[in-house]
C-alpha cells in the first residue's frame, strides 16, 4: 500500500483502524488473534517493513498491552489491537496504565462481538473503559474507524493516558469506502527517561488517581469539540441519541418510518461530552438513547439531566423499550422506535403464500480431515470405560462440543480447560480428567496451568492439539511456528521441551491421523498415575494438503453407518445411492480402520 | 439509486470471495458501499451470509428484511433460510445443490428437498434456480461454483454490475493457475440464464 493521500480504497473496517495507526507514525504494534479483532494485526503485519515500525503477534494479550506500553514509555505510538476477552487477560496491565500513563501515544484497539458470534461473554468495553477512566472512541463506519484511530493517538498525548478505540463486529467486519489520509513516518530518536513516575507504588497511586480523576473533565472537555461527535438537523418533538453502529440502523430506520428528528450521533461513549449532550437535550421533553449493548451513554445521560436539573423523558433501556442484548440491526432498532412512539408496526408482506419448509440447523463443524476429529475419537475410545471428563478450550477444537464427538464436557476461557480439569480431579479422584488445549492457547495460557498440575501432584491427562497453527482465527503465526508475525523465520517455541522443563513425566507425541497408535498412546496416558501430557501433531488441514483421498465400496458396504455416526466427517454422506465420500474429502484417513466392513478405500491413481 | 444484496451459503464455500468480487465492481464504478460478512467460528462449515450494499444515502451494512434486490444462495438450505430478507419483485439465484448438514444424515432432522425447491420458485420474485455446483464440476472442480453464482448474478441481478466487470474483478482475486476454470464456470453461469 502506498501513501496515496486522498484516494479512495475498498476497507474492512479493521484494516481501517490499521490504516490510521500508520498514519499516526506508530513506531510498534502488538496483538494476540481474537475474532472480530484479528485483521487490524494482519494488516499492520504486512505494511511493517514498508513503513518502518514493528509489528509483531505476541504470545498473549497481557504481553501485547505491555510491549506497546513500554514502546510508549520510551516515547513512540505504539498500539495493541485485542478482542474484549483479550482485554480481561490485559486487565492487570490496563488497569495500572491508567494511573502510570504514557508518553507516546498508546493505543488499545478492543473489538467487542455483540451476538456474539465469535465469544464468549457479550461484554462492552465502553464499561470496561468507564471502570478504568479511559476514554473511549466507538466508529460508526471504516471511515470514521480509520480516522479515530489516527485522531486517538493525539488525544491519548494530550491526556497522559492509553485511548481504547472500540468497533463491534459490523464496524470491524464491515467494508466501506474509505478516503485515505496523510501517512506521517515513525520518527526515530526515541529514549527513554528515567523517572519516578514509572515505579507504581502505593504513595504514587495514591496521588496519580486524584490525577486520573481530574482528567476526565479534561476528556469531557476535549470530547466536546471532536469530529466525532456531531448533531444531525431535523424536526420533531423529540430527539435521538446514539453511538457507534447503531447511528447507522438509526438513520435508516428513521428513514424507513418517515420520522427526522435531531440526531445527537456520540462517537465519544466515555467520558460523556457534558457540554454537548446539555444543549442538545436542553430544548427537549423527549429524548430516546439507542445504543447497542449496555446502557452506557444512557446512564450518563440520566445522571447528566439530574445534575443539570433538566425536566426531560429519557427513554432507552433503563425505561425498558430498548435491549441491552445481542445485535443490534435495522429492523429492531425500527421496532424500538414503533414502542416508544406508540406507531403500529407495518406488516411486512410474506414473500410467499407457501409456509417456508422446516430447516435444519447448521452450526459450525470440524473441518473434512481435520486432526482434531482424530484426536478426540482416540481420547474418546481410551477414556469410555470410565466415563471420562473432556475439559476443553478456546479455538477449533471446541467445535468437538457437538454430536458424535462430545468431548468438550467444559469451555470456559482460554487456558481454563487444563485447570478446570485439576479442579475436577480433586474431587473425583477416581475418574479420568482429559483436558485439551490447542498449540497456540497452550502458549497464550497453558504453561502456567500445567505447571501448576505438575507442582500439586495431579492426576490429569493434557492433550496439546498442535496443527501447527492458530487455526480458529485465520492462521496467524504464534511462537510454535518458527514464522513472525512478519514472516521471518523466528526462534520455533519446542513443546516437548517446555512439557519436559516443567517437570513432566508421562509425555508422547502421537500424529494423531495414525488412529490405532493414538488410542494406545491415550490409554497410557490414562493409566499413569500422575500429570501425563499426549501432543496430538498433525498440520492442520487448512495448511497442509494431503494427496490421498478415499472412496466407499459398494459391494463392501453394509450400510450401517458407523462412519457417520462416529466421526462426523462432513465428506461422508448419504447420496442416492449409500453412503458415500464427497469430493470435499481431505484425506486423513481415518474412516478407513472404523469401518468394520473395510469397504473404505483409498483412491489409487 | 441503492442496490441491496444478500449472498448466503456455508462457511468454505467461497461466499466471502463472491461478495469482495461484487464490492470491487461496485467501488469501481465509483459507487459508495458498505458490506459485513461471517467471520471466525461460523466458517467452519456454518451458516454463513453476506450482506452487500451499495448507491446513495447508505449507512447500515445489514439489510432489512424484505428490501434485498437480490439472494444469491450458493445453498439451498442456506437460501431457503433468509429469503425473508429479500423484497417482494427482486430475485433469487439460487444453487439448486446443497450440503447436508450433520442432523439430516443422522436422521436427527428432516429436510425436504422438493418441497423447499416448491418454496423457492413460489416467491413473489424471480426465482433461478439449477444445480450450479454441477456446472462447476463440469468447469473443472466444484470450488468453482461462486464463479458459475456470479456468472448467474451478472445476466439476472438487475444490478448496474456489468458481467465483463465481474468477471474480471473475479479473475484479479483468484490464483492465476485457476483462471481458466473460473471463466468456463463463470460462462455455464451466464449460460444457464439465457
Amino acid at each position: 500500500m502506498g501513501n496515496n493521500a486522498g484516494t479512495r480504497m475498498l476497507m474492512m473496517g479493521n484494516e481501517a483502524i490499521a490504516r490510521g495507526a500508520v498514519e499516526a507514525g506508530i513506531s510498534v504494534a502488538a496483538s494476540y488473534p481474537g475474532t472480530p479483532s484479528s485483521e487490524i494485526m494482519g494488516t499492520l503485519a504486512g505494511w511493517a517493513k514498508q513503513y518502518g515500525y514493528h509489528a509483531e503477534w505476541s504470545v498473549n494479550e497481557k504481553v501485547a498491552v505491555e510491549t506497546a506500553a513500554g514502546a510508549s514509555y520510551a516515547g513512540a505510538r505504539a498500539i495493541a489491537s485485542l478482542k474484549q476477552m483479550g482485554l480481561n487477560v490485559a486487565s492487570d496491565a490496563v488497569m495500572s496504565l491508567a494511573y502510570i500513563g504514557i508518553e507516546g501515544g498508546l493505543v488499545l484497539v478492543v473489538a467487542d462481538d455483540p451476538g456474539p458470534h465469535s465469544s464468549q461473554t457479550e461484554q462492552d468495553t465502553r464499561y470496561f473503559a468507564s471502570f478504568a477512566m479511559l476514554p473511549v472512541m466507538e466508529p460508526s463506519s471504516a471511515q470514521e474507524a480509520k480516522d479515530m484511530t489516527r485522531w486517538a493517538f493525539e488525544l491519548s498525548e494530550a491526556l497522559k493516558l492509553p485511548v481504547i478505540v472500540r468497533p463491534t463486529t459490523r464496524s470491524s467486519h464491515a467494508h466501506g469506502d474509505v478516503t485515505l489520509g496523510e501517512i506521517t513516518p515513525p520518527k526515530k530518536d526515541f529514549a527513554f527517561k528515567k523517572d519516578p513516575r514509572w515505579c507504581i507504588l502505593p504513595s504514587l497511586s495514591a496521588r496519580k488517581h486524584v490525577s486520573l480523576v481530574n482528567s476526565q473533565e479534561e476528556a469531557k472537555k476535549l470530547f466536546s469539540k471532536c469530529q466525532f461527535n456531531w448533531v444531525d438537523e431535523g424536526d420533531a418533538d423529540f430527539g435521538v441519541i446514539t453511538s457507534g453502529v447503531s447511528y447507522n440502523y438509526v438513520k435508516e430506520a428513521l428513514e424507513l418510518l418517515c420520522l427526522s428528528p435531531r440526531i445527537l450521533k456520540i462517537g465519544t461513549p466515555y467520558p460523556l461530552p457534558d457540554e454537548l449532550v446539555s444543549n442538545f437535550i436542553g430544548g427537549l421533553k423527549r429524548v430516546i438513547v439507542i445504543e447497542e449493548q449496555e446502557p452506557v451513554i444512557e446512564d450518563q445521560v440520566i445522571r447528566l439531566a439530574w445534575k443539570n436539573k433538566v425536566d426531560i423523558e429519557i427513554l432507552g433501556k433503563r425505561s425498558g423499550q430498548v435491549s441491552r442484548l445481542g445485535e443490534f440491526n435495522i429492523d429492531r432498532v425500527k421496532s424500538f422506535f414503533e414502542t416508544i412512539l406508540e406507531i403500529p408496526p407495518d406488516q411486512l408482506e410474506p414473500i410467499s403464500e407457501k409456509q417456508p419448509p422446516d430447516l435444519p440447523g447448521r452450526p459450525p463443524i470440524l473441518c473434512a480431515g481435520c486432526s482434531h476429529r482424530a484426536a478426540f475419537y482416540a481420547f474418546k475410545e481410551a477414556g469410555k470405560k470410565k466415563d471420562a471428563v473432556h475439559c476443553g478450550d478456546i479455538g477449533c477444537y471446541t467445535l468437538g462440543y457437538a454430536p458424535p464427538l462430545e468431548t468438550q464436557d467444559t469451555c470456559l476461557c482460554m487456558g481454563a480447560g487444563i485447570t478446570i480439569a485439576y479442579g475436577l480431579s480433586l474431587i473425583e479422584k477416581d475418574r479420568p480428567q482429559i483436558a485439551y488445549i490447542g498449540d497456540s492457547t497452550f502458549l497464550h495460557s497453558g504453561m502456567t496451568g500445567l505447571l501448576n498440575l505438575v507442582y500439586n501432584k495431579a492426576n490429569v491427562t493434557v492433550v496439546i492439539l498442535d496443527n501447527e497453527t492458530t487455526a480458529m482465527t485465520g492462521f496467524q503465526p504464534h511462537p510454535g511456528m518458527g514464522l513472525s508475525a512478519t514472516g521471518e523465520p523466528a526462534p520455533r517455541a519446542d513443546y516437548e521441551k517446555i512439557v519436559r522443563g516443567l517437570g513432566v513425566e508421562h509425555l508422547e507425541t502421537v500424529n494423531p491421523n495414525d488412529l490405532q497408535a493414538t488410542i494406545e498412546a491415550a490409554q497410557r496416558a490414562l493409566e499413569f498415575n500422575g500429570t501425563s501430557v499426549v501432543i496430538a501433531r498433525a498440520p492442520c488441514v487448512n495448511r497442509v494438503k494431503s494427496e490421498k483421498s478415499f472412496y466407499i465400496d459398494k459391494d463392501e458396504c453394509s450400510d450401517c453407518r458407523i462412519c457417520i455416526e462416529d466421526l462426523g466427517c462432513p465428506s461422508i454422506i448419504i447420496g442416492d445411492d449409500g453412503v458415500i465420500i464427497a469430493d470435499t474429502c481431505a484425506g486423513c484417513g481415518i474412516c478407513v480402520p472404523i469401518c468394520p466392513t473395510e469397504a473404505i478405500k483409498e483412491v489409487t491413481p | 439509486m441503492k442496490y441491496s444484496l444478500v449472498l448466503t451459503g456455508v462457511g468454505g464455500q467461497g461466499t466471502i470471495l463472491a461478495s469482495r468480487a461484487i464490492s470491487l465492481a461496485a467501488m469501481e464504478k465509483g459507487y459508495s458501499f458498505r458490506s459485513t460478512e461471517t467471520l471466525g467460528m461460523a466458517q467452519r462449515g456454518g451458516s454463513v451470509i453476506s450482506h452487500i450494499r451499495f448507491g446513495d444515502n447508505l449507512y447500515s451494512p445489514l439489510i432489512p428484511a424484505g428490501q434485498a434486490d437480490a439472494l444469491l444462495g450458493f445453498d439451498l438450505v442456506e437460501a431457503v433460510r433468509w429469503v425473508s430478507l429479500l423484497k417482494m419483485g427482486g430475485v433469487a439465484i439460487v444453487n439448486a445443490d446443497f450440503v447436508p448438514p450433520y442432523d439430516v444424515l443422522i436422521g436427527e432432522s428432516n429436510f425436504d428437498e422438493a418441497e423447499a425447491k416448491q418454496y423457492m420458485t413460489s416467491l413473489t420474485a424471480e426465482t433461478i434456480l439449477f444445480d450450479m455446483t454441477g456446472l462447476a464440476i463440469e468447469a473443472g472442480s466444484f470450488r468453482a461454483t461462486n464463479a458459475v453464482l456470479l456468472g448467474a448474478f451478472s445476466v439476472k441481478g438487475r444490478s448496474p454490475l456489468e458481467p465483463e466487470l465481474l468477471e474480471r474483478v473475479m479473475l484479479d482475486l483468484i490464483p492465476k493457475k485457476l483462471t481458466d476454470v473460473n471463466r468456463k464456470a463463470f460462462e455455464l453461469g451466464r449460460e444457464a440464464c439465457f
